[in-house]
């Protein structure tokens, strides 16, 4: 992949590279985004590649060459969707994703802090950790992120170089919905609370949206002050409504790629509103978001028969 | 606060300039009767309406919210409509999953000369929202007490 990277950026084929470096915290990647053909040694591609690369991509003028996991092509082919970003200024160097792990579960398995682990490796359906000298198996699906268990596009759709051998989807949606069906089961004055409850803790520090490849507007209804939709300050009801309405004007573009729920510091379970979503808008509308970069985006596009059981 | 007995649901209309707010207009120049409940807004299309419209409406004390425009096809503007159908299903059934009541956010189609389904819309939607209830969703519980939802705001505080 470096060589690529170096390649692309010497035959003057891309202006910017964006991929992953090792980050300055044990195990984590943070991301590169660089013009300088050194850089390239830093790439790396490892199980804990989390962030969502696409983010980056409105904000950066000129080609760009971008190291691509599966949920990052489907953002990508969303933003082409939407104009954000043409297909030609890109060269999309895919990775076969076998899913990234969750370091907060690492932790709560072994129950040591990620500063005290030694190693950590993924061979198969096992992710080993080494602590202590000693070495801990646990299966892959219970140290992957949740939305990577229920990954419909490990490898790219969309792209111009790939990196290794091409993937095939295997969706599980029993652990990783296991929240949202959870909350089903409840009666909707229960769910409200617990939302309550949820919502409560958010500081709005907007991570969520700022990690999001798919809020990509220039100044956000949040930050609207006439009308001023929501209270800036922090009290449950403006956070579910931020957290709503985010929801709602993501649907269509939300690939399910977990960020959101990863970034939030005080662990709300967002990916139960953005994965719900995501199952609305395949059930109403048999849409998924990012497969096809000729398709017209979710809102824009309609049939004349749909959804009619909504209106009186 | 008014007393539980005498409790009328507030419901929120946001009609369109084109075929619903003509459609309530006959409704009236005909002298239909339907419940008073109904507060109007005349917004350009059906496709005006934002969710934030129908959150900001509940946040504020609203007990339901009706969206009407023109029949499918009949469009001022030729797809305002179908994009509204498309972000009020998907706004609706999220909704429900949050906890919100379905009969707090209603839609209907509702053309120019339908003066008499415009009354029975409304009286529809009125009944339903009596059978839920007030609105208590945003409701904030201070020392125990619960305190009425959106009296914060400036909008409700005049009120008194």
């Amino acid at each position: 992949m470096r060589q690529e990277a170096k390649a692309l950026l010497e035959q003057k084929k891309v202006d910017w590279i964006v991929g992953f470096a090792l980050g300055s915290l044990k195990f984590t990647t943070t991301p590169l985004i660089t013009k300088d053909v050194t850089d390239t040694e830093r790439l790396v591609i490892n199980p804990f590649i989390t962030n969502n690369l696409a983010n980056f991509l409105t904000g950066i003028e000129g080609r760009v060459g971008i190291v691509a996991k599966g949920c990052e092509s489907r953002s990508i082919v969303s933003l082409i969707q939407d104009n954000k970003v043409t297909r030609e200024d890109l060269v999309i160097l895919a990775v076969p994703c076998p899913g990234i792990i969750d370091l907060a579960k690492i932790e709560r398995l072994v129950g040591k802090d990620r500063d005290e682990l030694e190693d950590i490796t993924r061979t198969g359906d096992k992710v080993s950790v080494k602590v202590n000298g000693q070495k801990k198996d646990f299966a892959a699906s219970d140290a992957l992120f949740d939305h990577c268990l229920a990954c419909e596009l490990p490898t790219p759709q969309e792209y111009d170089i790939i990196l290794g051998e091409e993937r095939k989807p295997s969706p599980e949606t029993k652990i990783s919905g296991q929240n949202i069906a959870k909350l089903k089961e409840l009666t909707s004055a229960e769910r409200w609370a617990s939302w309550e409850k949820e919502m409560s803790r958010c500081i709005r520090c907007y991570t969520c949206r700022n990690v999001c490849p798919a809020c990509f507007c220039q100044r956000c209804f949040v930050e609207e002050t006439e009308p001023q939709w929501t209270l800036p300050m922090p009290q449950w009801q403006d956070n579910l409504i931020f957290q709503i309405i985010r929801t709602i004007h993501v649907a269509g573009r939300c690939t399910d790629c977990g960020e959101c729920e990863r970034a939030c510091p005080v662990n709300i379970p967002l990916r139960s509103l953005t994965r719900e979503m995501y199952d609305i808008v395949d059930e109403l509308f048999k849409f998924k978001t990012g497969m096809d970069k000729d398709a017209l985006p979710l809102m824009v596009h309609y049939e004349q028969e749909e959804a009619e059981d909504f209106f009186k | 606060m008014t007393q539980e007995s005498d409790w009328e649901p507030k419901l929120l209309g946001f009609l369109c300039r084109w075929c619903s707010y003509a459609g309530a207009d006959l409704a009236g120049t005909s002298r239909k009767k339907y419940p008073a409940n109904i507060r109007i807004i005349k917004v350009p299309c059906s496709g005006r309406v934002d969710s934030l419209f129908i959150l900001k409406a509940l946040r504020l004390g609203f007990d339901g919210v009706l969206v009407s425009g023109c029949h499918p096809g009949d469009c001022h503007y030729q797809t305002g409509n179908y994009r509204a159908r498309r972000r009020i299903a998907i706004t609706k059934k999220f909704l429900e999953y949050l906890g919100i009541e379905p009969q707090r956010l209603q839609a209907s189609w509702v053309s120019a000369s339908e003066g008499g389904k415009f009354t029975e819309v409304v009286t529809d939607v009125t009944q339903g929202l009596k059978e839920v209830g007030p609105n208590r969703l945003f409701e904030r519980k201070k020392n125990g007490a619960k305190v009425e939802a959106g009296s914060e705001s400036p909008a409700r505080a005049k009120k008194g």
